[in-house]
C-alpha cells in the first residue's frame, strides 16, 4: 500500500497532532479556531481520503452540520440582535444563529479530524500507542482483530454446511445451535492456539513490545513544534490575547497583533501534515522534471 | 553430535490401559532430517511433543528425554522455548497475532528481546522465507501455503537448533506442500538445523529423509535410511503408505540396483526390466500405444455392470456463469456438464479454483446468473471441507438425528430439529435409521461421544453419516482426503465408490490425483472456471506430463494408459513371462 507523506510520520506525533486539534478546537469555540481547523481538514481529508472523503463530506457531515445552524435558533432564543419573532412570540435573533452555525462548522470539523484518524491511525499504530502503556491489552487487542474475522468465517461455514444438509427450512430455529456450536469451536481452537503461544515461549520471561516504527529526528522536530505551538495557543486562549463571546452579544476580542500571531501559528498547526504532503508530492515533481 | 535423545520412553494417557508409547529409544543426530511415519493413532505426534516439554501431554511418563547431552527438563524455559521449535498441524489456529510482522516477532517478543534486535531478526527472516511481499498484510487475508510458512517462519525466527514438525502439510495442496516441503530442505541443509517431521503422506518427502523412523502401536518398528527401512518393513502392512516406486517394486518382487524411491529411480527400475526383458523396446511401445484404448472399454463395461439406472443422468450443468459481487471475477465461467446417476466422479483442481463454490451452486445455495443447474434427483447432500463445520449438536447421536428427514403429515418430507411436535415417525424409526447408518460406516461406539472428540476419520465418517441420512441422491464431497493418511484413503475409497454402486451420483471435489486415478469411474480437470477436460481417468491423465500420477510418470513412457502402480505391475508382469 503507497503510504503518503502524512501516513508515514511516527504513531507518537501523529496522535499529538490530533490530540492537540481536538483540544484546542472544543475547549473555547473560538470562532476563528473553527473556521480555521474547518479549512484545514477539508484540505487534509482530500488529500487523504480524496473521493471516499468527498462523498462522506457532503452527503453526511455537511447536512448534519445544517442541521445546527437550522435547530439552535429554533430552541435558543438568547441574544440581544432580535431579527424577526417566531409565530409563538418568541425571538429569532442573530446570536444564537451565529452560535449555531459556530456548532455545525464544529461538529463538521471534528468529523472531518476523525476521518482522516481513522485512516492514518491503523491498527497497527493504535496498538503500538497502548502497547507502550499497557503491552499485556495491546496483545489482547491484537488477538482479537485476528479471531473476529476467524469466528465470523466458521459461522458461515457452519451455516453453508447445515445448509447442504437441511437446506433452508429450519435456518433460524438451528441459529443458536450454529452459535454454541461455533463458541465451542472457538475454544477447542484457543487450546491449541495457547499450546502455539507456550511453544514459542510466552511467559517465560517478562514481554517486550516490538514496533516497527522508528522515532526519527524529523519526528522529534515536528512533535516538538507541534507541542510549543499547542501550548502556546491554549495559553493564549484560557488567559489573554484571544477571546470570544456569543452571547447575550457576538464578540471577538483580545489585541489585534498577539490574536493574529495566534491565530497564524495556530494555522500553521493544523496545515502541518498537508504541507509535508504537498511538498512531498512537489518534490517528486521537480524531481520527475529534472530526469 | 547427539542433540536429542530419548532413552526407554513410555507413555500411557491417564485412564488408558493402553501405553501410547512404549520402551521408545531414539537419538537424533546434529543437522539430521528425521522422518517419522505410522498410522495414525501409533503414537507419533505423542512422542514429538514428549521432545517440547511445554506441550507434552498428562499422563504416566517413564524414561528420559536427552537434549544436548543433558536432562532435557534441567534446561531452563527459555532455552527450551528457543531451542526446540515446534510447528504444528493446523495452519489457522497456530497464528495468534493480526498482522504478519507482528507473528514474526511475537516469539522474540516473549523471550524479552529488544526493539532493535527484533527488527533486525525479522528482517533477516522474512528476506530467506520470501515473506517480503506480503510482510504488511493482515494473517487472516493469506493462503494456506502462506499461512504455514508464516508459522515455519516465526519459529525458525527464534533459531532453534531443533524444529519438530507435525504433519505440517497435510491440510495444504499438492502445490503448496512441495514449497514448504523445499523450504524445509533449505533450513536444513543451509542452517543444518536438526528436522524431525512426521508426516504421513510420503510420496514427495520420503527420498528426502536422511533417516526413517516407522512406529506401530507406540514402538518403533523400523529405523534406518529410506532404502534400508524399505527393506525392513518389506513385509509390514505399513509398506503400503510408501511412495509408488517402492510399492512397485514390491509388487514385481525384480531385485533391482536398490529399492527405488521416487519417479526417477521408479523409472529407471521399470526402464531397466524392460531392456532386460527378451521382447524389443518397440513392441512394448507399440503394445502401449494399443493399450491407451483399451482400459477405457474396461470401465466402460464396469458401468453397465452396475445396472441400467446408470444411463440417467443425476445432474446436469448447462453454460453455467456464477460470481460472489457485481463487480468481481467469475469463479465458474462456462461450464457445462454432465453427472451420471451410479457413477464416481473426481473434479480436480488447485486450491482457490473454486471447486468449493461450484459445490455451493450444485446444491443450490447459490445461484448461478447465467445458465441453467438442473437436478434430476431429489437431493443433493454437501459434506464440508471442514468435517467440523458439519457438527451443531453436542453429541454425535443428535447430530445425526436432527438430519433425519422429518416426514409431516402431508407426507412432504420436512429436514429439521428433531424437537418439533408433528412427526410421523416416532422416535424408535429414528433411532433405527442413525443406528444403521452408524453401523454402516463404523462409528458406533463414537454416537455419543462430542464431535469435537473424534479422530479425523471417524469424524470425516461421522459428517457422511449425517449426509447419508439425508437420503442424497447426489453425495458432494468437497476435499474428502485433505489430512488424511493412506490406510483413511482406502476406507473412504471403498465406502463411496459401495455408495456409486448402490445408484447415488458422487462427485468428490478434489486435488488428489492418485485418489481420482485410484477410484474415479469419471474424472473432470476443473481451471479457470470450466471443465477443461473431462473422461475416464485413463482419457484424462494419460498424457498429461505434470498433471498425473506417480506411476504414470515412471511407466507412461514405456506402457500407456498405466495411473496406478497395479496397472504398472500388471504390465511389466506381462513383459516378464
Amino acid at each position: 500500500m503507497k503510504e503518503n507523506q502524512f501516513e508515514r510520520w511516527h504513531p507518537f506525533t501523529q496522535f499529538l497532532y490530533y490530540a492537540a486539534l481536538i483540544t484546542l478546537v472544543t475547549v473555547r469555540m473560538n470562532p476563528v479556531i473553527i473556521a480555521v481547523t474547518f479549512v484545514s481538514m477539508i484540505v487534509l481529508g482530500a488529500l487523504v481520503g480524496k473521493r471516499e472523503f468527498a462523498k462522506i463530506f457532503f452527503l453526511m457531515y455537511l447536512p448534519s452540520s445544517l442541521l445546527a445552524v437550522i435547530i439552535n435558533p429554533l430552541f435558543s432564543h438568547e441574544g440581544v440582535t432580535i431579527l424577526e419573532y417566531f409565530p409563538n412570540g418568541n425571538p429569532f435573533t442573530l446570536e444564537s444563529v451565529i452560535y449555531g452555525a459556530a456548532c455545525g462548522v464544529m461538529i463538521c470539523s471534528v468529523c472531518s479530524i476523525f476521518f482522516s484518524f481513522n485512516i492514518v491511525m491503523t491498527s497497527d499504530r493504535i496498538m503500538y500507542l497502548t502497547g507502550r502503556v499497557m503491552p499485556a491489552i495491546a496483545l489482547t487487542i491484537s488477538m482479537s482483530l485476528r479471531f473476529i474475522p476467524e469466528f465470523k468465517r466458521h459461522v458461515r461455514r457452519v451455516n453453508r454446511s447445515c445448509m447442504c444438509v437441511n437446506g433452508n427450512r429450519g435456518k433460524i430455529r438451528n441459529g443458536i445451535a450454529v452459535f454454541e456450536s461455533v463458541v465451542m469451536w472457538s475454544f477447542e481452537k484457543s487450546i491449541e492456539r495457547s499450546d502455539s503461544m507456550r511453544a514459542r515461549g510466552y511467559g517465560v520471561r517478562r514481554r517486550t513490545s516490538y514496533s516497527k516504527y522508528i522515532f526519527t529526528k524529523r519526528d522529534a522536530a515536528y512533535a516538538l513544534l507541534i507541542v510549543s505551538i499547542f501550548i502556546y495557543v491554549l495559553l493564549n486562549m484560557l488567559f489573554g490575547s484571544i477571546y470570544s463571546q456569543y452571547y447575550p452579544y457576538f464578540k471577538l476580542g483580545g489585541n489585534v497583533r498577539p490574536a493574529m500571531i495566534t491565530y497564524v501559528s495556530y494555522a500553521f498547526l493544523t496545515a502541518l501534515p498537508a504541507i509535508d504532503i504537498i511538498k512531498e508530492s512537489i518534490r517528486w515533481k521537480l524531481l520527475k522534471s529534472k530526469i | 553430535m547427539e542433540v536429542i535423545k530419548i532413552e526407554n520412553l513410555s507413555f500411557a494417557y491417564p485412564g488408558c490401559g493402553r501405553r501410547t508409547l512404549d520402551n521408545i529409544s531414539l537419538s537424533v543426530d546434529e543437522g539430521e532430517f528425521v522422518l517419522i511415519c505410522g498410522k495414525s493413532g501409533c503414537g507419533k505426534t505423542t512422542l514429538a511433543r514428549q521432545i517440547k516439554p511445554v506441550l507434552r501431554p498428562k499422563g504416566t511418563l517413564s524414561g528420559q528425554v536427552y537434549y544436548r547431552g543433558k536432562i532435557l527438563d534441567g534446561f531452563p524455559e527459555y532455552e527450551k522455548a528457543a531451542g526446540i521449535g515446534y510447528v504444528m498441524q493446523d495452519a489457522d489456529t497456530q497464528i495468534v497475532t493480526d498482522k504478519v510482522w507482528h507473528e514474526l516477532a511475537f516469539g522474540l517478543e516473549n523471550l524479552g528481546f529488544d526493539d532493535r534486535t527484533i527488527r533486525r531478526r525479522v528482517a533477516e527472516i522474512a528476506n530467506y522465507f520470501g515473506i517480503n511481499d506480503w510482510f504488511e498484510r493482515k494473517t487472516f487475508e493469506l493462503s494456506g501455503g502462506q499461512k504455514q510458512i508464516l508459522n515455519l517462519a516465526s519459529v525458525m525466527v527464534m533459531n532453534p537448533d531443533v524444529l519438530i514438525l507435525d504433519e505440517p502439510v497435510s491440510q495444504l495442496c499438492e502445490v503448496a506442500a512441495n514449497e514448504f516441503l523445499y523450504l524445509i530442505k533449505k533450513i536444513n541443509e543451509e542452517l543444518s538445523t536438526t528436522i524431525i517431521m512426521i508426516e504421513h503422506r510420503l510420496e514427495n518427502i520420503y527420498h528426502m529423509a536422511e533417516r526413517v523412523v516407522v512406529m506401530e502401536d507406540g514402538r518403533i518398528i523400523a529405523c534406518g535410511s529410506g532404502r534400508e527401512v524399505a527393506g525392513q518393513i518389506m513385509e509390514n502392512e505399513y509398506y503400503e503408505a510408501l511412495p509408488a516406486a517402492a510399492k512397485i517394486y514390491r509388487e514385481l518382487g525384480i531385485k533391482g540396483d536398490c529399492i527405488p524411491l521416487n519417479v526417477k529411480e521408479g523409472r529407471k527400475y521399470i526402464g531397466n526390466i524392460i531392456k532386460s526383458s527378451k521382447r524389443k523396446i518397440a513392441d512394448n511401445l507399440n503394445a502401449g500405444a494399443q493399450k491407451k484404448v483399451k482400459p477405457q472399454k474396461n470401465i466402460l463395461n464396469k458401468k453397465s455392470f452396475f445396472g441400467a439406472s446408470n444411463d440417467f443422468s443425476a445432474l446436469k450443468l448447462s453454460e453455467v456463469y456464477f460470481r460472489y459481487e457485481k463487480n468481481s471475477k467469475d469463479i465458474i465461467y462456462n461450464l457445462s456438464m454432465e453427472i451420471k446417476k451410479g457413477s464416481f466422479n473426481v473434479i480436480l483442481g488447485g486450491n482457490g479454483s473454486g471447486k468449493t463454490t461450484l459445490l455451493s451452486v450444485i446444491a443450490g445455495i447459490y445461484k448461478p446468473y447465467r445458465g441453467k443447474v438442473k437436478l434430476f434427483g431429489n437431493s443433493v447432500g454437501i459434506l464440508a471441507q471442514n468435517p467440523e463445520t458439519m457438527f451443531i449438536k453436542d453429541t454425535v447421536y443428535q447430530d445425526l438425528r436432527m438430519a433425519v428427514p422429518r416426514r409431516g403429515f402431508s407426507g412432504a418430507v420436512v429436514c429439521g430439529d428433531e424437537d418439533v411436535k408433528s412427526t410421523v415417525l416416532d422416535t424408535a424409526d429414528y433411532d433405527s435409521e442413525v443406528r444403521a447408518v452408524a453401523r454402516r460406516l463404523d462409528i458406533e461406539n463414537c454416537l455419543d461421544m462430542h464431535p469435537y472428540d473424534l479422530s479425523g476419520g471417524e469424524k470425516q465418517r461421522a459428517a457422511l453419516a449425517k449426509v447419508l441420512l439425508t437420503k442424497p441422491d447426489i453425495l458432494a464431497l468437497d476435499e474428502p482426503t485433505k489430512g488424511f493418511d493412506f490406510f483413511h484413503k482406502k476406507e473412504l475409497g471403498a465406502i463411496l465408490k459401495e455408495l456409486a454402486c448402490g445408484g447415488a451420483a458422487v462427485i468428490v471435489v478434489s486435488h488428489d490425483i492418485e485418489f481420482a486415478a485410484e477410484y474415479a469411474d469419471e474424472c473432470m480437470m476443473y481451471f479457470g472456471g470450466s471443465v477443461v477436460c473431462s473422461g475416464t481417468p485413463c482419457e484424462v491423465f494419460s498424457g498429461n506430463r505434470f498433471y498425473t500420477t506417480a506411476a504414470d510418470r515412471m511407466a507412461g513412457d514405456y506402457f500407456g494408459g498405466v495411473l496406478t502402480q497395479e496397472d504398472v505391475v500388471r504390465e511389466c508382469r506381462k513383459i516378464i513371462i
